[in-house]
């Protein structure tokens, strides 16, 4: 075999295929043995390439895309859902007062905003209610962090996970947020971000007074 | 819209997820997209080296795949499906930016020759051994031909089978197959021109160094 031949012949040779011929050939050229090393090397490197993630905006505007469109039933409320992450039954223990405040907050934030609201700016109705419930946030979250004493590692995680997705989102939101204040579906999402840090905050205090 | 995710016990299954979707559940469809978006995303993020245009072809794609979801019979996997549309948004904005263009089942070798790198004529290859890495990859992929990328994307980074591949970009297995090693050998040849480039970099810094000196 010559090395044209054992050319056409790599793709096999790659998978596995030993021909005695190609065998023979491979044995005996520096040139040919390299170039398959090199391929094999190539393939290798490349199987150590990592996934991408797509930013989260991706799926913002994705699933607005699908609203549009009528492709999507009507969802369940946030509190279902997220019922689903921590199960249990309606909400025999309170929460702390900071979450009802924050509910209450959460109620009256603007859907629409005023022109040229910011959200570091000081002032406008909206801008002071997203600071607020910022801060209402971050003190519920401490005083989960102080308070609640979940047992059950897998709950541990599992609220860890989703404390961190939700930061996540809140951030991106906000970053949108900021970049375009007008965008009403961006503060939307926030406002919606912000409900599920709260019921998440919620359920888990729920979980702490039945006993984790 | 992203929120948390149930713990992997907890969360249903793509068949159940296929099946909710079919019915309208958003619950479903966002479940789908969490399971398929990275691998969506990062081969076509690696087709069009662009964040800004990769997202707008995923969401295409995605939004392809959930309008014709009540079509999908389960004859073939769903990812494979997924793919398959993701490959035609891909390609079709390719081929728009550069025509004319060449059918994968069509020898593409003339074509290749033409606007492959040139190398001297006996030159001796180097080595790319202990300078591949992760980055200088990336770098090469970029170079390939559209047809090769994608099969090399498909086989070697997201471990599809040719027949899989065959499937999802409308050609034979031999043309796959084909294609692949073609993608190899060319990603080969830009890691060498890559090499060589870095070597004569090298010495004239070397020689600059030593012009300094005298």
């Amino acid at each position: 075999m010559q090395c044209q031949e054992f050319d056409r012949y790599a793709t096999q040779w790659m998978e596995g295929e030993r021909a005695p011929e190609a065998a023979e050939h491979f044995q005996a050229c520096a040139r040919c043995s390299t170039k398959i090393a090199d391929l094999e090397l190539i393939a290798s490197a490349a199987a150590t390439l990592p996934e991408l993630d797509p930013p989260a905006s991706l799926w913002i505007s994705l699933h607005a895309r699908l609203e549009e469109e009528g492709l999507l039933r009507t969802r369940r409320s946030l509190g279902e859902r997220l019922r689903e992450y921590f199960p249990a039954p309606p909400r025999t223990a309170l929460a702390t007062a900071t979450i009802g405040a924050l509910a209450a907050l959460l109620l009256f934030i603007p859907q629409s905003p005023e022109p040229g609201i910011s959200m570091d700016g000081g002032g406008s109705p909206s801008t002071w209610s997203f600071a607020r419930v910022h801060d209402q946030l971050a003190s519920a979250e401490a005083e989960a962090k102080r308070d609640v004493r979940l047992r059950d590692p897998e709950v541990v995680a599992s609220y860890h996970q989703n404390l961190a997705m939700v930061d996540n989102l809140i951030g991106e939101c906000q970053r949108k947020v900021n970049e375009d204040p007008n965008d009403e579906l961006a503060r939307q999402y926030l406002v919606t971000a912000y409900q599920q840090k709260t019921d998440l905050l919620s359920a888990l205090s729920e979980r702490d007074a039945l006993g984790d | 819209m992203a929120r948390p995710r149930r713990s992997a016990e907890g969360e249903i299954p793509e068949a159940e997820a296929i099946r909710r979707a079919q019915g309208g559940d958003p619950d479903a469809f966002e479940r789908l997209y969490r399971l398929h978006s990275r691998r969506v995303y990062s081969v076509v993020l690696r087709m069009v080296g662009n964040p800004a245009e990769a997202e707008d072809l995923t969401q295409e794609a995605f939004l392809q795949l959930f309008r014709k979801i009540h079509t999908f019979r389960g004859d073939a996997a769903f990812s494979t499906w997924l793919h398959r549309l993701s490959v035609n948004v891909v390609l079709m904005r390719l081929r728009k930016k550069t025509l004319p263009q060449t059918s994968l089942d069509e020898p593409a070798d003339a074509e290749d020759e033409s606007s492959g790198p040139k190398r001297d004529v006996g030159a001796e290859d180097p080595l790319i051994e202990g300078s591949l890495d992760r980055v200088r990859l990336e770098r090469a992929l970029v170079e390939l031909p559209p047809g090769y990328r994608m099969v090399f994307l498909l086989h070697d980074v997201q471990g599809y089978e040719h027949n899989e591949i065959a499937r999802i970009m409308d050609c034979s297995i031999g043309n796959s197959k084909s294609q692949l090693h073609k993608a190899r050998t060319r990603l080969r040849e830009i890691l060498q021109d890559i090499e060589r480039d870095r070597a004569r970099q090298q010495r004239l810094e070397a020689s600059e160094k030593t012009g300094s000196r005298e």
